[in-house]
């Protein structure tokens, strides 16, 4: 691998590895490095809500129209990782009636589509909401959307493309000549050595981190990240998108995801974008709130929590626009060959991309056609080819729709629902685990759940953690040397997010995970000793300079 | 509904895990009039069946659990059922087991001195007993292990074992261990290990088997081939045992290790002429701290049992004897127990910690006991007065620090067993 490209871009988010495929597209040699695994950051830790636009139509309305118009081009090209549930705005006694009246006239002048539903249509589509509560409500263009698949088929249809893409790459330090950045310095977070990379021109897309980045080059970009806290319930409470009719404000949303529902979110202004901490008054916040629109939520098993920062820039919070900005450095701070761009919504990605690459071309000459909106990500299928599909695959059909809803048609054309399952409760056998390794960058076990949706089902890794540790061990490269250090720092990930919300029966669940792991495994002897040996290990080397 | 049918009996237990399975089968051999109740089959079925009793304190590794009994807490239950002597609590654990020889024929090892052993992880963990079909996954100094695996199963990966068993044997000293981990191909595409016993039925496959363990032999000449425990009766076992190496590792469910230790309790305690009720729900009279009696249901039909004497044998988090309850609105927590409600403790968000491999007051819940085994509350005060407990609902102890597994309700068992002798119920 040559180590000179015409475009560097920082950071493995949704932004970042669109913008890889939409500069691939066009022709030119990229290279992507992420710190971590892609969708690690924020994406990852989203909601997957593709936007009709209604959330923003009152208060934001240039972020409403953005969001209109690439939910419908997203649902073109993305189809297969979209869940086309539609979604509900709905006006419950703790609203106000004022709201109402704006978010339609609003509706109409941006362009989103809504429509008014009686009480009775309401309750039809969604029997779970409740009669006593409800006032009014209207439909609009929300669905599921799986970010991780996401970023995934972006990065896949980059790769076909020619670009490098490197995870587990951290960018350390840039290289500049004058007032030019020529390139960056990245660290190997797996083999632990320095690389150099030099491009023509560097794009920062690290989100909420691109304020730290940037610092190390003296920029003062104004990023002002926002953490929102979601929860994960073990089941569908809803099949559609539901939101509450006012200002968006905390714990308003539920998202069905796969077997799971999703409510968030909460906003919190953060210093440090690594802070993941879900706080004891964000649940009680959620959970006031999520009981608004459905009363017996505190009947329902919690299965996790997460929490990401929102990529805010130039505001604070709710009131900061959710509208994206491209800073050129150029004009801005007058150094050269480095671009920065945050803010947006998912459901915005690629608009984002095409901007920005259309500036980059304005900036290093070449093709200025955009073509990521007419061409489907891989894994693309027709829906009427589904009946197809399932004929010419062998195996259990609700097994194999089950792996067509997550890869698409790669799914057919890959046989990824053969072999033996290996997570039972999200259907996921060895092929897909093993492809996902082999051929979508996959090194740690999180990156495996990240690809497959093995062990984020209601178990929570229970039973296959260890059984993806030895899926790696046999064919991921250089796993033999992390897959004590990777087993140990996943079971402590997993644990932190679930026990945060520990009530009964997840608190069952929990203790059987630390039968299952510090009892009868003794992993506890064993991290202990690790951690005791690495303590040892660095005051050596501190010892040695 | 149909008339209510009424039983009585001298002592009622509660749940048929390890710990009420033991205590009704002590209770019957001194001639007391016991019946078990229980919603499922026992926790134990899910365990490792090894009997644990002390094994480790301050993540060190004991030679047994006389070493560790002098640093343990006084509200220890080993401590308060031995008035804190540690002749007592010998001389309990040495009884329990002579007594319940029938039982543990299944199993080898002495209750005095600790064996460290190799689990399904590839890790080492200190135990007291375990099966006999475990024999060869005792820890050797200059030990030589093959982990056994098979083509096309997922459920684990004998090479990571192996090599985990390196880094863990290294990092307690071991120098001289050596592991092997080897997949092997039967001819045949099984989806999952929890198949092998039933295709081994097969002469074409067995022989097959039996061929590959002798190439193993003559490849590496290990000291044991090493197996998850997927034999649901381990006779099968026995006869490739006469002429091959192979042994089980620890392991939880769904391996069939607790399972089979559960199912031989219970057949145990039925084949005695302890009847025992299978109840959907169950509800308990409480009047004056005194339980008269429990009313269980099943398929519509109402049973009530008098009893003089009540034991409550439900089990930790896992087993399902205590339960957390959130209040709405603060999301404040409370422990309780799932059968008659009594409140243990107020959590706090301290009692949740963020790091999985901290010291855990998770799984120190459960009742505070007195030396005759009853619950009491904070003013040492017994609870209800005709209410003892045994096994893992006693609190106090830390079975993923100590590991002290069964040791607990075997002893306890045996204990309350003793006392209710004297007090003649």
């Amino acid at each position: 691998m040559s180590n000179k490209f015409d475009a560097l871009v920082i950071g493995g988010g949704i932004t970042g590895v669109g913008i890889a495929r939409d500069l691939s597209m066009r022709g030119l040699s990229v290279l992507l490095l992420e710190r971590n695994d892609i969708a690690s950051g924020a994406t990852g830790r989203s909601h997957g809500l593709l936007h009709s636009g209604g959330r923003y139509v009152v208060k934001d309305p240039h972020s409403a129209r953005e969001c209109a118009k690439e939910n419908k081009v997203l649902r073109y090209i993305a189809g297969h990782v979209i869940e086309h549930t539609g979604g509900l705005f709905v006006r419950t006694i703790h609203d106000p009636e004022d709201y109402v009246e704006k978010f339609e006239k609003s509706c109409r002048e941006s362009g989103v589509t809504c429509e008014r539903l009686t009480i009775d249509e309401i309750l039809d589509l969604e029997p779970n909401l409740h009669r006593d509560i409800l006032l009014e409500g209207f439909f609009v263009n929300d669905a599921a959307i799986d970010p991780f698949k996401l970023t995934l088929m972006n990065m896949l249809d980059a790769l076909n493309n020619g670009a490098e893409i490197l995870t587990y790459h951290e960018v350390v330090d840039f290289i500049k000549r004058g007032n030019q950045v020529i390139g960056v310095i990245a660290k190997d977070k797996i083999k632990g050595h320095l690389k150099e990379f030099y491009s023509d021109i560097v794009i920062n897309a690290t989100g909420a981190w691109s304020g730290k980045l940037g610092s190390k080059l003296g920029l003062k970009i104004p990023s002002r990240p926002s953490k929102g806290s979601l929860i994960v319930f073990s089941r569908r409470i809803f099949n559609m998108v539901i939101n509450r009719l006012r200002q968006p404000s905390d714990g308003d949303i539920f998202v069905p995801s796969y077997s799971t529902t999703i409510l968030g979110t909460t906003s919190i202004e953060v210093n440090n974008p690594d802070d993941f901490n879900t706080l004891d008054s964000e649940l009680i916040t959620l959970y006031n709130e999520g009981s608004k629109i459905y009363p017996d939520i505190y009947d329902i098993r919690p299965i996790r929590t997460f929490a990401g920062p929102r990529p805010l820039i130039g505001g604070v919070g709710r009131e900061a626009s959710r509208t994206f900005t491209i800073i050129d450095h150029e004009t801005e701070d007058d150094l050269l060959g480095i671009v920065t761009i945050s803010g947006g919504k998912l459901t915005t990605y690629r608009l984002m991309a095409e901007k920005l690459s259309d500036l980059v071309m304005s900036k290093i000459g070449g093709d200025k056609n955009c073509r990521t909106h007419k061409e489907p990500l891989p894994g693309y299928y027709d829906p009427i080819e589904i009946g197809r599909m399932l004929r010419k695959s062998e195996s259990f059909k609700s097994h194999v729709l089950r792996t067509i809803r997550r890869w698409g048609s790669i799914s057919i054309n890959r046989k990824l629902y053969s072999g033996g399952l290996v997570c039972f409760c999200e259907n996921v056998s060895s092929a897909e685990i093993k492809y996902s390794i082999n051929e979508t960058k996959a090194m740690t076990i999180g990156d495996i759940m990240r690809r497959t949706r093995a062990s984020m089902g209601p178990c929570q890794g229970q039973n296959c953690i260890f059984k993806l540790a030895g899926l790696l061990f046999d064919e991921a490269r250089n796993y033999k040397e992390i897959f004590l250090r990777d087993l140990i720092d996943h079971l402590r990930k997993r644990w932190r997010n679930t026990v945060s919300i520990a009530m009964s029966p997840l608190a069952d669940q929990d203790a059987l995970f630390l039968y299952t792991f510090s009892y009868l495994g003794n992993l506890n002897y064993l991290a202990r000793m690790l951690d005791h040996l690495e303590k040892g290990d660095a005051k050596d080397d501190s010892k040695r300079c | 509904m149909r008339k209510m049918i009424r039983r009585d009996v001298d002592v009622l237990v509660i749940g048929s895990g390890a710990a009420g399975l033991l205590t009704a089968y002590y209770l019957i051999n001194r001639n007391i009039r016991v019946s078990v109740v229980t919603k499922g089959y026992g926790a134990t079925a899910m365990s490792s069946g090894c009997f644990d009793i002390l094994g480790m304190l301050d993540n060190k590794f004991l030679e047994s659990f006389r070493e560790g009994f002098d640093r343990l807490p006084d509200s220890h239950p080993y401590r308060v059922i031995s008035m804190n002597k540690l002749t007592t609590l010998l001389n309990l654990f040495q009884s329990a087991l002579r007594e319940a020889n029938s039982i543990l024929d299944l199993y080898m090892g002495e209750v005095t001195r600790n064996i460290n052993v190799i689990t399904l992880f590839g890790t080492i963990k200190p135990t007291a007993l375990i099966q006999k079909s475990m024999k060869g996954s005792i820890l050797l100094p200059d030990g030589k292990y093959l982990f056994l695996g098979f083509n096309n199963v997922f459920d684990y990966n004998p090479k990571l074992q192996a090599r985990m068993l390196l880094s863990f044997a290294r990092i307690m000293g071991f120098k001289n261990i050596r592991a092997f981990g080897e997949r092997i191909n039967l001819g045949i595409n099984i989806p999952s290990i929890h198949f092998l016993p039933v295709l081994l039925r097969r002469k074409k496959i067995h022989d097959a088997f039996m061929n590959t363990l002798d190439n193993l032999m003559n490849k590496y000449s290990p000291d044991s081939i090493l197996i998850p425990p997927v034999f649901d009766k381990i006779e099968y076992l026995k006869d490739i045992q006469d002429d091959f190496p192979l042994y089980e590792v620890p392991s939880a469910s769904p391996y069939k290790a607790g399972l089979r230790l559960n199912r031989l309790l219970w057949r145990l305690v039925e084949s005695s002429g302890v009847p025992i009720y299978h109840a959907e729900d169950l509800r308990a009279i409480v009047a004056r701290r005194e339980i008269s009696k429990i009313t269980i249901r099943k398929n519509e039909k109402e049973t009530e049992i008098h009893a003089n004497i009540f034991v409550l044998a439900t089990g930790d988090l896992v087993g399902g004897g205590l339960k957390i309850v959130t209040k709405k609105s603060s999301l404040e927590k409370e422990l309780i127990d799932s059968v008659f409600g009594l409140k243990i403790a107020n959590l706090s968000k301290k009692t949740f910690r963020d790091d999985i491999f901290s010291n855990h007051n998770l799984s120190k819940f459960g009742f505070k006991i007195n030396e005759n085994l009853q619950p009491i509350s904070e003013s040492n005060e017994p609870m209800i007065d005709n209410l003892y407990v045994t096994g893992a609902i006693i609190g106090g102890y830390d079975i993923n620090e100590e590991k002290s597994g069964l040791g607990i309700p075997l002893v306890t068992a045996f204990r309350l067993s003793n006392l209710l002798k004297k007090a003649e119920v």
